[in-house]
């Protein structure tokens, strides 16, 4: 759960061109942080440890109980074991919760840096740079990929972190409380996860299907509406409508094949932890009844098989995520890189406000646009004193279309 | 959000019925897992149990595990159709009253939040019905089963596991009360940041003109810093969920056991191994209850999100269609080609202020009749009532002498050859854009729109495109330019044939050049239509065989050109800034 935000995004995982040097450059830039973002990496550690070591004390705490059950029980030893329980659970509560508003702390910071960078990078281009480039594609620059940014690294670096050390410590945890049993668990849960990634794998062609043709009928939506009074003038509507109407059946159908499968991972799941669970219970049952574990063991597997399998998906999920944030930094990066305008600090003439009196001296211009061959304007020279209206001169001398009136003023 | 699910069809009413006998069938499979789980707990601590019997409990577990999967997915599929068809549905409503507006309507929601409504709103609502209703029935089935398999199994436990939940609610209710209205903020304050950066974007040549750099990134940074400010306060309040529900739930298991430790020692004899054997199974149903909880929780935080966006829906839909179609379906009418304003005054519906008043002229078939005016004189909204993109308020406006109310709109659409200020281009070929929408004669042949395009002077920039009359105009039209795009949105009005033609300052991207020949070809090509014709420029509308000259909504002078320049004030004022002294007088 995280806030109203999080629900509309899932794994529709955008594609970056270089995922590694995506990644390096990110945390190249995050260097400035790098106190923080250890002592959160540390803390995500620590908890998770504390969260592994926990069901080994509950076992313990069982066994106590259960020697209860034919004789007395040491209701002292009952009374630690659970006071220090609850200890390691406050501790490892604390430490997320200090993890996270320190990850939070740094994503925040550094969107907002970025956001900084963007908007100060913006005054330093060429102009030619907006000529080339829509005004949309840099605000979604802004907002949306430095926001995309940001929520993985508070949601997805930390919990990555913490999800591989919550796993190799559970199947080390495990083995050390009784092998026989580790196996048994992750055989278990491996048999369903391997249908989890075949399904997976396959719904991520669906989840870009959906997104494409989500893009096709949103297209179709905007151009229909910003154009409505000359569809209405035109008797456009049946035109449209049919367009319409076969827009929307595809994008119900592939929004109802994505759907089922998105929606079809909390139940594997939860059906893998209840088979994790049968088969820990069958085997530690037969165990028991040959004395070779107490009861407390698999109380302490049943845990460890929750703790087990939900890590796994959330390293799926974090890396699904790492990927769209690798490609949202890349188009952050590619902004950010562009060429800039020659500093003007080496100019060291500035003009006088005196002096200048509103003179201009065009003096044989040649000037194209980047992309074409055509010169737009060519050899020009001419000499705009003040006081005389030079842009009416213009406009008189040159009565057609595109031969660049505007481009002079630019200049 | 009630009122839009009057919209679920009957079908839909059915599959939900199924998916939630599904559900039910599901949940009852899951709470009987504990019981299972507690048979084998018994059988293992119990000396002697045959190993048969474990096996044997654990395949009905496992086949309970397995049966509670099956439902999930098929409630799943059921869910997933009933969504998507349900989103279907309403965005095909949806877009066919946008069609249906008043143009007034569409200007007050605004085109851009009409788009948002259509696509992202009607997500928002998916997304709710997708997840949201599968929980909505399941968590408190849950809640409720499990609350009753457990109650009399002993009050301390119960007890822990009610504080528990008061605990989480109040949690998750107390984040509700400070963060949500919070969130709200950063919405607008992300609208903001984008407004910003639009400006700056947008505005760039000026910003560097007037060395207004420093300005703009000040501007930016407060923005900035005002954002990030409520993200970490919103993010840092909202950390403080996930430890605190791990915590609960591991004191709820750890509180059941410590408890349970104390009831265990206190009973006699037998009675221990069979509550040794509950409390295995409480702490689990214990789970379930929290979790069911939580889930309820959560469709609180994403219900609202949902229901702002139900809410707009259902305000475009609840819209009244204010343009009613009336019933003269014959083209043929007696008179042809004449357009005739008696006493029109308009206003907005809301507003105090007329745009129009009083105005009353008749152009006869073959005549030309120009408007103009200073900006705002509301000679735009006086050629959009023609095509009633605005109904009047008072008056009548006349086509072939019917009153155009009394015409069914294709009808009289179909008279009319419109071209508006702004050129409309749609995502196809040159071609599909010329012969654009329907005449009531019949598809236009690809001569008619070579044809129109020639008069419309766009021959020889179209000739030059790649594949000429079969090249792809992009969305909006962005890969030509904006003469080149008013050039193509007149062929599409040529191509048409229509009796009436109404130019809303259509030739302002053209240059003198290109529009003089253009409006002489025209002239030529369309002798006995009727133009009406919305300009800036003088040299547009010189030429016209009656100008009206309009100011704050009021006819000031009528007439033409030479007359005009005597008796009107304000039209020889417009003339004398456009042209010099000579030009005048070289028309005359």
């Amino acid at each position: 759960m995280r806030g109203p935000g999080g629900m509309g995004r899932m794994g529709t995982g955008e594609k970056a061109k270089d995922f590694k040097s995506a990644i390096k450059r990110l945390f190249k830039e995050l260097n400035v942080y790098k106190i923080l973002i250890s002592v959160a990496i540390i803390l995500a550690i620590l908890s998770s440890v504390l969260s592994i070591l926990a069901p080994n004390r509950l076992s313990d705490l069982t066994d106590e109980i259960q020697k209860g059950l034919m004789g007395m029980m040491d209701l002292d030893k009952v009374k630690s074991i659970a006071l220090f329980l609850a200890g390691l659970y406050l501790c490892s509560a604390l430490f997320n919760y200090i993890q996270a508003i320190s990850m939070t702390h740094v994503a925040n910071k550094f969107a907002n840096r970025l956001r900084s960078s963007i908007s100060q990078k913006i005054n330093k281009l060429p102009l030619k740079y907006f000529d080339k480039h829509q005004a949309g594609d840099t605000l979604s620059r802004v907002t949306n990929d430095i926001d995309t940014i940001a929520q993985s690294m508070h949601n997805s670096l930390a919990s990555l972190v913490s999800s591989v050390t919550l796993f190799i410590g559970t199947i080390i945890m495990m083995f050390i409380t009784n092998w026989i049993m580790a196996i048994t668990a992750i055989f278990a849960s491996l048999i369903g996860f391997v249908g989890m990634i075949f399904i997976l794998k396959n719904s991520q062609k669906y989840f870009i299907a959906k997104q494409e043709e989500l893009g096709n009928l949103n297209g179709h939506i905007e151009e229909i509406y910003s154009g409505l009074n000359v569809v209405k003038a035109y008797n456009g509507k049946n035109d449209a409508d049919k367009k319409f109407e076969a827009l929307n059946k595809q994008v119900c159908d592939s929004n109802r094949r994505s759907q089922f499968l998105s929606g079809l991972m909390q139940p594997i799941m939860s059906f893998i932890g209840n088979f994790g669970y049968v088969a820990v219970c069958i085997v530690g049952a037969l165990l028991t009844m040959n004395g070779y574990i107490s009861f407390g063991v698999i109380v302490a597997f049943i845990s460890y098989v929750r703790l087990f399998t939900s890590p796994l998906s959330q390293i799926a999920q974090a890396m699904n995520q790492l990927q769209s944030t690798a490609a949202a930094s890349e188009r952050v990066f590619e902004f950010l890189d562009e060429e800039e305008m020659k500093d003007q600090k080496d100019i060291s003439k500035t003009l006088k406000k005196e002096e200048v009196k509103g003179k201009i001296e065009f003096d044989n211009i040649v000037f194209k646009y980047d992309d074409s061959d055509k010169p737009t304007i060519n050899h020009f020279t001419a000499t705009a004193l003040p006081r005389t209206k030079s842009c009416n001169s213009w406009t008189n001398r040159s009565r057609k279309n595109n031969n660049g009136k505007s481009s002079y003023e630019i200049l | 959000m009630l009122k839009l699910f009057k919209n679920l069809g009957k079908k839909e009413w059915l599959l939900i019925l199924a998916s939630l006998i599904l559900i039910i069938t599901q949940v009852w499979l899951d709470l009987k897992l504990p019981d299972y789980m507690s048979r084998i707990t018994r059988l293992v601590q119990t000396e002697g149990s045959e190993m048969s019997e474990i096996l044997q409990n654990g395949a009905y577990m496992l086949a309970c595990a397995l049966g509670s999967l099956i439902a999930a997915v098929f409630t799943g599929y059921l869910a997933a159709s009933i969504s998507s068809s349900f989103s279907m549905k309403i965005r095909s409503k949806l877009f066919n009253k946008v069609e249906d507006l008043a143009m007034q309507e569409v200007k007050s929601f605004s085109t851009s939040s009409l788009i948002t409504r259509t696509t992202n709103d009607v997500t928002q609502v998916e997304m709710l019905i997708a997840i949201g209703l599968q929980l909505l029935i399941k968590a408190p089935i849950t809640a409720v089963w499990a609350v009753t398999k457990i109650l009399n199994k002993s009050w301390q436990w119960s007890a822990i596991t009610g504080v528990a939940v008061v605990i989480l609610l109040s949690v998750i209710a107390a984040l509700i009360v400070i963060v949500m209205p919070r969130f709200k903020r950063v919405q607008k304050l992300i609208d903001k940041i984008n407004g910003v950066t639009r400006e700056n974007l947008t505005g760039i040549r000026v910003v560097r003109a007037f060395n207004a750099e420093k300005y703009q990134e000040d501007k930016f940074e407060e923005v900035n810093t005002a954002l990030t400010n409520q993200q970490l306060f919103n993010q840092k309040t909202f950390a403080i969920l996930q430890p605190v529900m791990y915590l609960i739930m591991y004191f709820v298991t750890l509180a059941i056991y410590f408890v349970g430790a104390f009831i265990i020692n206190d009973a006699i004899g037998p009675d221990k191994l069979s509550l040794f054997g509950d409390m295995v199974v409480f702490s689990s149903y214990a789970m379930q209850v929290i979790m069911s909880f939580l889930m309820l929780a959560m469709i609180f935080m994403f219900l609202p999100r949902a229901d702002v966006s139900a809410k707009r829906i259902n305000e475009v839909l609840d819209t009244d269609i204010t343009i009613k179609d009336g019933n003269i379906q014959d083209g043929n009418t007696e008179e042809k080609g004449t357009v005739e304003f008696k006493n029109v005054s308009f206003k907005y519906p809301d507003a105090d202020e007329y745009l129009l008043k009083d105005i009353s002229f008749k152009v006869n078939k073959g005549e030309t009749i120009a408007f103009i005016g200073s900006t705002g004189s509301g000679k735009s909204t006086l050629i959009n009532l023609v095509p009633r993109f605005y109904d009047v308020t008072e008056g009548e406006v006349l086509v072939d002498g019917i009153n155009v109310k009394n015409y069914k709109q294709e009808t009289l659409m179909n008279k009319l050859g419109y071209v508006p200020q702004k050129a409309v281009m749609f995502d196809g070929t040159v071609n599909y854009n010329v012969c654009y929408g329907d005449n009531g004669k019949g598809e236009i042949s690809e001569e008619k729109a070579k044809e129109a395009i020639k008069v419309a002077q766009a021959t020889e920039f179209v000739e030059k495109m790649d594949d000429k009359y079969e090249t792809h105009i992009a969305q909006g039209g962005t890969n030509v330019s904006g003469g080149q795009k008013q050039r193509l949105a007149i062929a599409r009005a040529i191509a048409r044939d229509p009796e009436i033609y109404i130019f809303d300052d259509s030739f302002s991207a053209l240059d003198y050049k290109t529009d003089a020949v253009l409006r002489k070809e025209l002239k030529k090509y369309t002798s006995d239509a009727t133009s009406l014709i919305v300009a800036q420029r003088i040299g547009t509308i010189m030429n016209a065989d009656k100008i009206v000259v309009l100011d704050k909504g009021k006819i000031v002078g009528m007439g033409k050109h030479k007359e005009l320049l005597k008796n009107c004030e304000i039209y020889k004022q417009i003339a004398l800034s456009q042209l010099s002294k000579e030009e005048l007088e070289d028309a005359e």
